[in-house]
């Protein structure tokens, strides 16, 4: 028997976070104004829509000729000295990770963002084997220091105040309590984390492309973080998912048209950087991951695996906005999450392709048109198929479908459904026993359906037909 | 043209305004729709919870009544991307394309079908809020969502704009979702909830005492937010306004 | 299935095992679409200067390069305590790279000075290689930074930038668009964050 994982109930977790107005106003305004403008710097370019496709087709094309584009990538690094790993699993990924830093002697490392690498749970597998384990990224050290998951992927801390970061830090780092101005608590970030840079044996990032063509790891950040992490410490590991591969030099530029200007509506990254091969006296090992990227090719939803992870569709979905990435509680959350992460557990993520409502956003301003809503669709079907569903959905179905299947059983419920409108008193209809009365008030009952008004005058409106 | 009406389960029951307003409309303009009487619901609260084996039931089943229509007008968005869109797990048989050939929405009819270029008894002296529902505006294409970047246009406010005395305008996050989402305003309550408050909220801080959508069912859920939360807006299916039956 | 070709194959190599799962669920193969060379809307050098000063970067407009490297020596003390390096041979820092043994001594430097190899006006970035700071270290822990530019160097936008760039044959390089920047809290936008806290590119020729 397997032991099933918990299943994770995002929409509990987000009314939680939608009950406390301040933290839900402030992540629906900093989400919100980077969708905004998103939309400004994307408007200003003419051939926007047509870049999206054509990223779409490459990312395509790179995913149907996956094979000989992951053996010209591994031939051109290993033919400039930097050592290739394959990892099957994220059990496989740590373990080689682990085995290079140990064979080092390392005991202090510091880590870029990396998605890829939280996906394999790796900073917890290093600091349980005794190794120091020092987030780089602002957001992620946030959510490191508070032992709290990313609650976007581009902005691990964006649910927190001030206020929440302030208290992390004082405690943390020894920084003032009473100081919350972000200025401030960059700097003390900025303190903390140039002594651990100094001390560093080994850095870690991942890669947002990599260049068949030429063997080059890309890196987009803006803190300089990742570019610290790849160029201090003498020896550097990088993660790359095998489905990061894009196939020519020529390609990027496209790709780097899109990700920032989606992703936080700038026109580029303040650093966008490119590693082809080890500086003199360093060591650089690139761990190429599958944990299932392979299966995923072969899956209806494959598509899911253009994504460039700028993390535009969590800005503009109004769900994300208000309830937190936090309460997907996963790697991946948001309209991505909804669309991958049932690949990964489907009993425990088997609630989440519901959180939607369907609105479409997410979809139209995916830069490589991942098609968002059809995925969130599929899963839905494959979680009712699979009998993953809840005995409340279960029930619903039960009778809508004998209900909705014809129209005189459908004419009784419509009734049933007034007489309960018009005659149920308000204490009631609007009490704890309906939970939708405390958003809304019940609709108004009208005074017939339109089928009773069309019976009574039909004839009448005959006389005055054109036929 | 040999032309059917369909009117959704919830507005036969909870909107019916809506579909008499639509009816009406079509009549004026010279058509003779016929009101499809025993077709029932289009399967889309089934499909929407992922229940597409009973959802293809009920689709075939309405797919049975619905044959032989050169168009098949409904007053509602959702439904007619439903048949357009979400009729793909059924066996294509010729009946089956060609009902999602000839179902479409209101708004899309009078604009593209049969080209409505003047409403001389339509009169609405208001400001009003346009609210493109999404899937009439993402999955129907009537109007630019504002994630595309492609030419400005917009066939509500098109036809919008043919009544006398109109100022259409827009909440100030002009096209984010009201949260209605079918099945979504029960499954998550909360913030089903929450962002039709902030929808609604949205048109109280621009002074909208009016709202009009093509999509009935985001105008009932934002109806009932607003009067929970005593806000003092009035919301019209569009053919209402189009028709002159709102005052 | 020929062994070699079965995913489940536990004989097999991890990069086998891969590789054989690979090839057995590519999708249906598709073409590469040729991507055209979309024109820059705009003045290659004012889109330039606009986006650096946008990313919060300094811009000094000089006629030529000797007026350039007199800005240099006016502007950039290297008289004092605070150590400055620089990988320009007309302008003397006052630290060398034997001094900063280690990449990670580069944490020392008050400001850094080189030379930029290619703008970009359609985002204000200035390529930079390890050679231009004399060791990529010293261009990202350097708290302020000294780009020369010469204006002809500038291109319209990144697709023909990358057109100038030999990736393959550059060990490491970098487009720096303004100084390093962070939002992390509350989206509230702070300049110097883990790199450099200011980047004045100083325009020539």
């Amino acid at each position: 028997m397997t032991i099933m994982s918990k299943q994770v109930n995002q929409v509990k977790l987000g009314a939680e976070f939608i009950a406390d107005t301040p933290h839900r106003e402030s992540n629906d305004r900093c989400l919100w104004a980077a969708r905004m403008r998103r939309d400004k710097v994307a408007a200003t370019l003419t051939e926007w829509e047509e870049m999206r496709e054509l990223a779409s087709e490459i990312k395509k094309h790179s995913l149907s000729h996956l094979d000989g584009y992951l053996e010209q990538l591994e031939e051109n690094l290993t033919s400039r000295g930097i050592s290739v790993h394959w990892a099957e699993t994220a059990q496989d990924h740590n373990d080689i990770v682990l085995e290079i830093l140990r064979e080092r002697n390392v005991a202090t490392l510091t880590k870029g963002k990396s998605m890829a690498m939280d996906e394999c749970g790796l900073r917890e597998h290093l600091e349980e084997a005794g190794i120091e384990v020092n987030e780089s990224d602002l957001g992620e050290r946030i959510q490191q220091l508070d032992n709290q998951r990313d609650s976007h992927i581009v902005m691990p801390a964006i649910h927190k105040l001030r206020t929440d970061v302030a208290r992390i830090f004082a405690e943390k780092l020894g920084s003032d309590p009473a100081q919350d101005d972000p200025k401030y608590l960059n700097s003390v970030m900025r303190a903390d984390m140039r002594e651990r840079y100094v001390k560093a044996d080994a850095g870690m990032i991942g890669c947002n492309f990599a260049v068949a063509e030429t063997g080059t790891i890309v890196m987009c950040s803006n803190e300089g973080d990742v570019d610290i992490c790849a160029t201090v410490p003498p020896l550097l590991i990088v993660t790359v998912g095998i489905e990061k591969i894009i196939p020519r030099q020529s390609d990027l530029p496209l790709f780097l048209r899109l990700l920032s200007r989606s992703s936080l509506g700038y026109d580029i990254t303040q650093y966008t950087s490119h590693i082809s091969s080890p500086a003199p006296g360093q060591e650089i090992h690139v761990v190429l991951l599958d944990n299932g990227r392979s299966h995923r090719l072969g899956q209806p939803y494959h598509e899911v695996l253009k994504c460039i992870r700028c993390g535009t569709c969590m800005n503009t979905c109004p769900v994300f906005r208000r309830t937190s990435g936090i309460s997907y509680d996963a790697n991946y959350m948001g309209p991505l999450g909804l669309a991958i992460m049932p690949s990964y557990d489907l009993h425990r993520y088997a609630r989440l392709p519901f959180s939607c409502t369907h609105c479409g956003s997410c979809g139209d301003v995916c830069p490589v048109k991942v098609p968002l809503p059809e995925l969130i669709f599929y899963w839905r079907d494959v979680v009712v198929e699979k009998r993953e569903s809840l005995f409340t959905h279960d029930l619903e179905e039960g009778l809508m479908g004998a209900v909705l299947k014809n129209s005189t059983d459908l004419q009784r419920a419509e009734k049933l459904g007034l007489w309960a409108l018009r005659h149920l008193p308000s204490a009631v209809a609007e009490s704890g026993l309906n939970p939708w009365a405390k958003w809304h008030k019940n609709p108004i009952p009208p005074e017939e359906t339109f089928r009773e008004w069309y019976k009574k005058n039909a004839s009448d409106l005959d006389e005055h037909s054109d036929k | 043209m040999k032309l059917g009406f369909f009117v959704p389960c919830y507005i036969d029951a909870i909107a019916p305004q809506a579909a008499i307003s639509s009816f009406r409309l079509l009549r004026r303009l010279g058509l003779n729709p016929e009101f499809i009487e025993s077709a029932a619901c289009c399967g889309l609260p089934m499909k929407d919870m992922g229940y597409t084996h009973t959802a293809c039931k009920v689709e075939n089943s309405v797919a049975s009544r619905l044959a032989g229509y050169d168009h098949i007008v409904m007053p509602s968005g959702i439904c007619a991307d439903q048949f357009k869109n979400h009729f793909d797990d059924l066996e294509q048989t010729p009946e089956v394309m060609q009902i999602r050939e000839a179902a479409v929405d209101l708004v899309t009819f009078l604009h593209d079908i049969i080209k409505v270029d003047s409403l001389p008894w339509a009169s609405f002296p208001h400001r009003v809020a346009l609210h493109n529902g999404c899937h009439s505006l993402r999955y129907l294409n009537e109007a630019r969502p504002s994630e595309l970047m492609i030419p400005e246009f917009s066939k509500t406010a098109d036809l919008l704009n043919l009544v006398e005395g109109i100022e259409v305008g827009y909440a100030t996050r002009r096209d984010e979702c009201c949260g209605f989402g079918g099945t979504f305003t029960i499954w998550d309550q909360s913030c089903s909830g929450q962002q039709g408050l902030d929808k609604v909220n949205d048109y109280a801080r621009n002074g909208f005492r009016y709202v009009t959508s093509q999509d009935m069912s985001c105008l009932l859920h934002q109806s009932c937010v607003a009067r929970k939360f005593g806000l003092d807006i009035k919301f019209y299916y569009i053919a209402e306004i189009l028709n002159g039956d709102a005052k | 299935m020929r062994a070699d070709m079965n995913p489940e194959n536990k004989n097999l190599t991890p990069r086998e095992r891969i590789m054989a799962r690979v090839r057995a669920n590519h999708p249906q193969p598709t073409a590469h679409p040729e991507v055209p060379i979309y024109p820059i809307a705009g003045d290659t050098l004012e889109n330039f200067i606009t986006h650096v000063k946008g990313f919060d970067g300094e811009i000094i407009n000089t006629t030529d390069r000797a007026e350039a490297l007199r800005w240099l020596h006016e502007n950039v003390s290297t008289e004092g305590n605070e150590a400055v390096f620089s990988a320009i041979n007309e302008f003397e820092g006052n630290i060398t790279l034997e001094e900063l043994p280690r990449p990670s001594d580069a944490h020392r430097l008050h400001a850094c000075v080189g030379e930029g190899l290619l703008g970009i006006g359609e985002t204000g970035s200035v390529l930079v290689t390890p050679d231009t700071f004399g060791r990529m270290a010293n261009g990202l822990l350097a708290i302020n930074l000294y780009l020369l530019l010469d204006r002809k160097k500038i291109v319209a936008g990144l697709q023909e930038a990358y057109s100038h760039i030999n990736l393959s044959e550059t060990q490491y390089s970098s487009l720096f668009s303004g100084p390093s920047a962070t939002a992390d809290i509350e989206a509230v936008h702070v300049t110097g964050a883990q790199g450099a806290v200011s980047l004045t590119v100083i325009l020539y020729g």
